[in-house]
């Protein structure tokens, strides 16, 4: 990266743009500084400890090569939490993605108290996610807002959402989805004011109704964003570990064990498999680079006009 | 039970991590040899309990500086998680000089060297071992040597809703198929007999009274799934998925077994001490006794949790940290342990206390202390008891049967013990 903008400034007549690319190469510093020692170089630590029988706190933590790559398919909750996440990912994606991109279509028509309702709606998006978590703890309680809310349209139930094996992932996953999806609204609606009016106009002239507006004219155009949104979700999705964490420290029964927490139980909950937990680790964010750039390739194709 | 609980913790970990650390402690016969000489600075880490046994644990610690005024105390208050930042700052070689010492800190702390040998020290300011109670001391051995010195400690015991016994006409229990039989009768509507959680720190005591043990001898493999672990698990969830005189808390619309037993909606609950308060405050109302858990087909047990203060083997200080833990596990301090009514004292010398002679509950703990089998299970703790949690659950939704629950259990334990 650095080499390429000195070669550009190198060019005759290049003086301003040298001058300015040393000057934005200075602005970028503390950041290089950052993500090279605390995330390249973390990165590099990890993918090293994955390579040793490892313990935080042993004296000796010798070199086992791939060994702990090669014991993962064998290993039983890897393979729960790799088939929960997945689940979890596919799930929180598709569902958020298309709640995001109604909601953002929705709210950009002028209808009445438009921004009230983009307020209310972008609320839940605020909290931190263990606020979040915390409060529907009480809303999957078996006497909690859910049931409740039930029982008003006629259902009674006792039901203990987070501690029954059918319906603890799920209720994760609609958690999840309330509170990003709004993110990703504010996404779609910025990428819907991009979309050149006359695009529209022309449509209008041309007879097209309101859905085959947003088939054939915002969907293809919000492809960028759409990849984005995407992109960020699969790897949100991924890595899901606070709400794990906080509501039910993957259970019952292993069916919300995630990934990420699964890690997290490998580093500091076990002794001498911090090794492994780090194999786990590359072999996540391997996952997740193949995934989104699947994504791109698919959703974020060159369109013609 | 006891030899046999002493040896999974002392045979689980390869010895020779231990001998690579030996120079770290040193001879504790240099240095002052009088209490009142020795000097220094030490960090002490405790985790955030309730905001009274924070207070208290500053209130001894000022004590102790006034006691000692050449050694300095700092508290460090580790609010939670503290296992996991203990182990953090030990990989960064910046750990307190004492600590709280819970029996998973003990579990992979001592075998990788990072804990001061107290033996030493024990000797040179007068700490004796016969102080404590003795089911308190086998959680800190490891390789023969002391890690660590008990606190306090909790334990096991039936509490019964006394209103509704007498309701019933019946007398506290003192077998387990009386247990069985009163909770049929105490069961009716929304009311049961008993709340037993899917918690291996409540079928244990069961398990341990079946004669039944949780890892092999040398702790390499687990060993719930015999005929004495199905025995006992088969008697502990049939309450619930048989008799149905047992539901989880949740379903009773509690958090915990202590909180259905507040509100009333469990006549019978097995717990600890820590129930007293916690009646106290929320639920003073409510009329309750307490029996020792009956004895089972092989013997009584109970279970004891157990925590300790120790020191790091790195620290700069170890007689002025020594001192402190001597302090913080000696008479003064431990009265005052006993006293707040969060727990149980370490120490022989407070049995005739009139705090626990004159409170028939606090009674039955300390009494149920002579057979209470510490609860600890080596390096990989957490994976067994994660292990035996799911087997109870699993049996508990009825989606497997005991055996076939017990065999994944110790087939999923025994992946983490081996690795």
């Amino acid at each position: 990266m650095t080499a390429k903008i000195v070669k550009r400034g190198g060019r005759p007549g290049g003086l301003i743009a040298a001058s300015e690319a040393r000057a934005g190469l200075l602005f970028v510093v503390p950041y290089l500084v950052f993500f090279l020692f605390l995330q390249l170089g973390a990165l590099a630590f990890a993918f090293w400890v994955s390579l040793h029988h490892y313990d935080l706190i042993a004296l000796d933590n010798p070199f086992v090569g791939v060994e702990n790559y090669l014991k993962l398919p064998g290993n039983h909750d890897f393979l729960i939490a790799l088939r929960n996440t997945t689940e979890y990912a596919v799930v929180v994606v598709v569902l958020q993605t298309i709640a995001a991109l109604i909601f953002a279509i929705l709210l950009d028509a002028k209808i009445k108290g438009r921004n009230f309702f983009r307020a209310t709606w972008y609320t839940p998006s605020i909290a931190s996610s263990a606020v979040i978590s915390m409060i529907f703890l009480w809303v999957y309680h078996p006497t909690g807002l859910l049931n409740g809310a039930l029982s008003l349209v006629g259902i009674h139930t006792q039901e203990a959402w987070l501690h029954d094996t059918r319906f603890a992932l799920p209720a994760l996953m609609g958690l999840n989805i309330w509170t990003t999806a709004p993110t990703f609204m504010l996404m779609f609606l910025a990428g819907l004011q991009d979309i050149p009016k006359e695009v529209y106009e022309a449509a209008q002239v041309d007879g097209a109704g309101f859905l085959k507006t947003v088939f054939s004219i915002t969907l293809p155009l919000l492809r960028p964003v759409i990849f984005l949104v995407v992109a960020l979700g699969i790897i949100g999705a991924f890595q899901v570990f606070d709400q794990v964490y906080i509501m039910t420290e993957g259970g019952p029964l292993k069916a919300t064990l995630s990934v990420a927490y699964l890690i997290y139980q490998n580093l500091f909950k076990d002794t001498g498999t911090v090794g492994i937990a780090c194999a786990q680790a590359v072999v996540l964010g391997i996952l997740i680079f193949a995934l989104t750039i699947i994504s791109r390739r698919v959703i974020d194709v060159k369109i013609e006009y | 039970m006891r030899p046999k609980r002493l040896g999974v913790v002392l045979g689980v970990v390869a010895p020779m991590l231990l001998a690579a650390c030996g120079g770290t402690s040193g001879p504790a016969g240099g240095g002052p040899t009088n209490e009142s000489d020795v000097s220094g600075s030490i960090r002490a880490a405790n985790w955030g309990g309730n905001p009274t046994e924070e207070r208290l644990v500053k209130k001894y610690e000022a004590d102790f500086m006034a006691k000692y005024p050449k050694i300095k105390v700092t508290q460090e208050e580790i609010p939670s998680n503290f296992e996991d930042k203990i182990k953090t700052e030990m990989s960064a070689n910046s750990e307190p000089d004492a600590m709280y010492v819970s029996t998973k800190l003990m579990n992979f702390a001592a075998p990788a060297g990072r804990l001061l040998d107290l033996g030493p020290y024990m000797d040179k300011w007068g700490i004796k071992k016969s102080d404590f109670v003795g089911s308190l001391m086998s959680p800190w051995q490891y390789n023969g040597k002391q890690y660590a010195l008990p606190k306090d400690f909790g334990d096991l015991v039936l509490f019964y809703n006394k209103t509704m016994f007498q309701q019933a006409g019946l007398q506290p229990p003192t077998t387990w198929d009386e247990v069985k039989s009163d909770a049929k009768k105490l069961t009716s509507g929304g009311v049961k007999g008993l709340s037993l959680p899917a918690d291996p720190a409540r079928w244990n005591a069961v398990l341990f009274a079946y004669g039944g043990k949780v890892l092999s001898g040398d702790g390499k493999s687990a060993a719930f799934n015999d005929s004495k672990g199905v025995d006992s698990a088969t008697f502990y969830t049939a309450f619930q998925t048989q008799d149905q005189t047992s539901a989880l808390p949740d379903t009773l619309g509690a958090t915990w077994p202590g909180d259905a037993f507040g509100k009333q909606k469990a006549a019978m609950v097995v717990e600890g001490g820590w129930l007293i308060p916690y009646m106290h405050d929320t639920y003073p109302s409510v009329q309750y006794g307490s029996v020792k858990l009956p004895p089972g087909p092989a013997k009584q047990a109970s279970l004891l949790f157990t925590n300790g203060w120790g020191c790091s083997a790195r620290t700069k200080s170890p007689d002025a940290c020594a001192l402190f833990v001597k302090y913080m596990t000696g008479h003064d301090v431990q009265l005052q342990v006993l006293q707040s009514g969060f727990a149980l004292p370490s120490r022989n010398d407070l049995a005739n206390d009139p705090a626990i002679t004159s409170n028939p509950d606090v009674k039955n703990l300390w009494d149920s202390a002579k057979f209470a089998i510490p609860w600890t299970f080596g390096p990989h703790e957490d994976k067994v008891e994660s292990a035996m949690g799911d087997a109870l659950t699993a049996i508990f939704l009825g989606k497997k049967s005991v055996k076939q629950a017990l065999d994944d259990g110790v087939a999923e334990a025994n992946t983490a013990l081996q690795q």
